[in-house]
C-alpha cells in the first residue's frame, strides 16, 4: 500500500521551474531513494509533500489523502538544513520537538532516555546544543525525527557529518524502521547508501523525472555485456566471440559480439584455452548511472 | 494542549527562565533607582539648610516657624530665626552659622520691599516659602472669611457644554495614565516584540524553521510566538509594577500626592484594549521584516529604527493636549504606532464621541489582523530564504504566487 503519492506536481518559482509533472509513491515497508543534482527540485518536491508549498498542479497524497494536522503528527522529517535550538539543553529541546508532534508527557519522559542511549547521546543530554559536535547534533536531531513513532519518514542527507561508526548506527535504525513498515523517503548524494538501503529510487533533473524503479530493475536497465577478466597468461590479440579488448589496471574488459552473451562468452574463452583467475560481468554503479541519466537528460535538452 | 499554547510555553519559558531575563528585568528599575538615588541626593545636597535671620524692625511677624525646605524624603526644613538688629545675624552669616538674613523694613507695609543680606542668592523654594511665611504673619489674628480655602487654591472642573464631565484635575494627573499607556506600548515594543524579532530570526538562523513548519502551520506559530512574547512582556510588567507598589508601600508617607490621582477603570480598560490590538499590529510587523532576514544583528537594527514610529505621539505630546479633537490628533489615532498614547490622551483631555471610539478600534483590529495575515503568509515563504536576504516587495509576490 502506498502511504505516500506524488502525481504530477509542478511548482515555479518566478523564472524558474522547479519541479515539472514529477510523480513517484512510496510504499510502507519500503526504502525509497529520491536522487538529483543540487536544485535538482528534491527539496520542493518534498515541501510540496509536506504541505509547506503548494504544487502549481498536480497534488501530494499522504497516508491516504491531503496533508492534514494529524498527519503531520505521522510524520518524521530529518531536513538537509539541520536545526535545533541552540541555547537550550538537549533534552528539552527534544522534549519541545516531541510535545509538538503530540507526544503526552508521560511518552517523551519514558521515551526519551531510549533513545538518547540508543543514539550515545545520554551523557550529553543536558548540554545546551550549541556545545554539541555536528554529528551530535545530527544525531539528535535523528531523534527528533523518530521518537514519536512516525508512519512516514522523509530524511535528507542522514549521513552527512557522521563518522562511520555513527553512519553504520543510522543505517541499522533506517533498516529497523523499515521493518516494522515505515514508509521511508532517503534523499541523499552517497549513491553507496542508495545502493546499501534503497529499495526502489528516483532520479530527478531540472525538477524532472530522469528514471525511476526498483534498484534491481534499473541495474538490469543499464547493466552492459561487458566482463572483467584477469587472465593467468597473456591474452591473444583477437578472440573468438570478442569484438573489442581494453586493458584496464592490470585486468582486461571485453566487449562481446552482438548477441553473445557472458556466459557464453565464458564458455568460449575456455574453449579458446585462455586460464582465467577471475571472470565478472560489468555492473555500472548507482554512480555511473546517476551521471550517465543527467547528462543524457542534458543532451536532449540541448 | 494545542500547538499555538505548546509555541506560546516554549516561547514563554526559554526567555523568561533564563538569568539573563532576570538581570535585565531588574537592571531597569536599579538603573532608575541608581539615577534618582544619585538626582536626589545630588539635589539634596545642594540645598542650604542652614537657617535664616530674620529682623523686623516692622513688626509683624508674631509666630516663628521652620519653613520646609525641599519636602519629600529627604524631609528638610529651614528654620527662620528672629533677631532684634542686624548685628547678631550678620556676625552669624560671615561665620556661616546662617545663610543669610532679611531684614523687614519699619515702612514694609507701604513699599512692601524686603532686603536680603547674604554670600549668594536667595534660592526660588526659599524666596516662595518666605512670601508665603510673611502673609500668614500679616494674616495672623485677622478674621478674614474662607482664609483656608484662599490658602489651599481651587480644583479647576471642565465641563462640555452638553454637561458631561470631560476632565477634573491638575493635568499631570490627567495625563499620567494616557502616558503609562503609551511607556507601555514603547516597553512592550522595545522589549516583548524585540524578542519576538529576535525568536524569529533566531528560528531561520538555528535552521529549526522547516521542523517547525512540518508540526505547526505558520499562523499557529506566528500566534503562539506572540501570545507567548505577551506573557514575557506581562511578566516585565507585572514584576516592574511589583517593585513600584513596593516602593510606594515603604515610602507611603512621602508620596501623598498619589492619593490625589483619580482612576476611570472604564477609560483605562479602553486604553489597554488599544494597547493590545496596537502590539498585536506592531508584533506582526516584526514578523515580517524577522521573514525578510537571515541574521539577529540585523534585527537589533530594525529595533533600533522601530523606536522612531513608536515615539511619534510622544513628540507630538502638546499638539494632541491642545487639539485633543483636531485633525491631527484624529488621524493620529488610526495610525497604530500612534494609536495607544493619542487615544489615550484625547480622551484624557476631551470628550471622544463613543462611535469614533468604536471606529477608531474597529480600524485598529482590521489592521491587526491583516497584519497578522500578512505575517503569517510572509513568514511561509520569507523563513524558508535561509542564505539570502529577501525584499518584502518579492516576498509579497513570492506569496502572491504561493496562494
Amino acid at each position: 500500500m502506498s502511504k505516500i503519492i506524488v502525481n504530477q506536481i509542478s511548482k515555479r518559482f518566478g523564472k524558474t521551474q522547479a519541479v515539472r509533472d514529477i510523480s513517484f509513491d512510496v510504499r510502507a515497508g519500503e526504502i525509497f531513494g529520491l536522487l538529483g543534482p543540487n536544485g535538482c527540485g528534491k527539496t520542493t518536491s518534498i515541501r510540496i509533500i509536506l504541505d509547506i508549498y503548494q504544487p502549481d498542479s498536480g497534488f501530494a497524497e499522504v497516508l491516504g489523502g491531503p496533508m492534514s494536522a494529524e498527519k503531520k503528527a505521522k510524520i518524521g522529517y530529518l531536513p538537509e538544513e539541520r536545526g535545533l535550538y541552540q541555547d537550550v539543553p538537549l533534552d528539552r529541546c527534544l522534549t519541545y520537538l516531541a510535545s509538538l508532534k503530540g507526544m503526552r508527557d508521560e511518552d517523551i519522559k519514558a521515551k526519551l532516555p531510549v533513545f538518547l542511549e540508543k543514539f550515545d547521546l545520554s551523557a550529553h543530554a543536558k548540554k545546551k546544543t550549541k556545545e554539541l559536535s555536528k554529528g551530535m547534533q545530527q544525531k539528535g536531531q535523528l531523534i527528533a525525527t523518530l521518537m514519536h513513532d512516525p508512519e512516514v519518514i522523509i530524511i535528507d542527507e542522514p549521513f552527512t557529518a557522521l563518522d562511520p561508526i555513527n553512519t553504520q548506527l543510522v543505517k541499522d535504525v533506517l533498516d529497523e524502521e523499515r521493518q516494522k513498515g515505515k514508509a521511508i523517503i532517503m534523499c541523499t548524494h552517497q549513491m553507496s547508501q542508495v545502493e546499501s538501503l534503497c529499495d526502489r529510487l528516483v532520479l530527478v533533473d531540472q525538477g524532472r523525472v530522469l528514471l525511476m524503479g526498483g534498484l534491481d530493475e534499473i541495474n538490469d536497465r543499464f547493466k552492459t555485456d561487458e566482463v572483467l577478466v584477469k587472465a593467468l597468461t597473456p591474452l591473444p590479440s583477437s578472440i573468438k566471440g570478442v569484438k573489442d579488448i581494453m586493458p584496464m589496471n592490470g585486468n582486461h574488459k571485453l566487449t562481446p559480439e552482438e548477441g553473445v552473451h557472458p556466459s557464453q562468452l565464458l564458455k568460449m574463452l575456455m574453449e579458446q584455452g585462455v586460464a582465467l583467475e577471475s571472470y565478472k560481468v560489468l555492473v555500472p554503479s548507482l554512480d555511473e548511472i546517476f551521471i550517465r541519466v543527467v547528462e543524457e537528460g542534458k543532451r536532449k535538452d540541448e | 494542549m494545542n500547538n499555538i499554547l505548546k509555541v506560546a510555553k516554549n516561547e514563554y519559558t526559554q526567555h523568561v527562565f533564563t538569568k539573563k531575563f532576570w538581570v535585565a528585568l531588574m537592571a531597569v528599575p536599579l538603573i532608575f533607582i541608581f539615577f534618582g538615588a544619585i538626582s536626589a541626593f545630588v539635589g539634596a545636597k545642594s540645598v542650604d539648610t542652614r537657617p535664616i535671620g530674620i529682623v523686623d524692625q516692622a513688626g509683624i511677624i508674631t509666630q516663628t516657624q521652620k519653613l520646609d525646605g525641599k519636602g519629600g524624603l529627604f524631609d528638610m526644613t529651614i528654620e527662620f530665626q528672629g533677631f532684634k538688629d542686624e548685628n547678631a545675624p550678620k556676625v552669624a552669616t560671615e561665620a556661616g552659622s546662617l545663610q543669610g538674613y532679611v531684614v523687614i523694613p519699619e515702612d514694609y507695609a507701604e513699599n512692601h520691599t524686603l532686603t536680603w543680606y547674604g554670600n549668594k542668592q536667595m534660592t526660588p523654594e526659599v524666596q516662595k516659602a518666605l512670601s508665603g511665611f510673611i502673609g500668614q504673619n500679616l494674616m495672623a489674628g485677622l478674621t478674614i472669611p474662607n482664609k483656608e480655602r484662599i490658602e489651599a487654591g481651587s480644583v479647576i472642573r471642565i465641563e462640555s457644554l452638553d454637561g458631561s464631565v470631560q476632565s477634573s484635575g491638575d493635568s499631570w494627573q490627567r495625563i499620567l495614565i494616557p502616558a503609562i499607556t503609551g511607556l507601555l506600548y514603547f516597553l512592550l515594543v522595545m522589549g516583548s516584540g524585540n524578542y519576538l524579532l529576535q525568536s524569529l530570526v533566531g528560528e531561520k538562523e538555528n535552521r529549526t524553521i522547516e521542523i517547525m513548519l512540518t508540526s505547526v502551520t505558520p499562523n499557529e506559530m506566528m500566534a503562539g510566538k506572540i501570545i507567548g512574547n505577551i506573557g514575557v512582556a506581562i511578566t516585565q510588567l507585572v514584576s516592574w509594577v511589583g517593585l513600584i507598589l513596593i516602593g510606594a508601600l515603604a515610602f507611603r508617607s512621602k508620596l501623598t500626592f498619589l492619593s490625589a490621582i483619580e482612576i476611570s477603570w472604564a477609560t483605562m480598560g479602553i486604553n489597554l484594549v488599544f494597547l493590545m490590538v496596537s502590539f498585536i499590529f506592531t508584533a506582526s510587523l516584526l514578523a515580517i521584516l524577522g521573514a525578510t532576514m537571515t541574521e539577529t544583528q540585523e534585527a537589533q537594527s530594525v529595533m533600533g529604527l522601530m523606536v522612531f514610529p513608536v515615539m511619534i505621539p510622544f513628540y507630538f505630546f502638546v499638539v494632541i493636549m491642545n487639539a485633543p479633537n483636531g485633525l491631527f490628533a484624529r488621524v493620529l489615532s488610526y495610525i497604530p504606532f500612534s494609536n495607544p498614547l493619542t487615544m489615550g490622551l484625547r480622551m484624557a483631555f476631551t470628550k471622544v464621541a463613543t462611535w469614533e471610539i468604536l471606529l477608531v478600534l474597529a480600524v485598529q483590529v482590521v489592521f491587526a489582523g491583516l497584519m497578522l495575515w500578512l505575517a503569517g503568509k510572509a513568514f511561509k515563504v520569507g523563513m524558508l530564504q535561509f542564505e539570502k536576504k529577501v525584499s518584502l516587495i518579492s516576498l509579497l509576490k513570492k506569496e502572491a504566487r504561493n496562494a
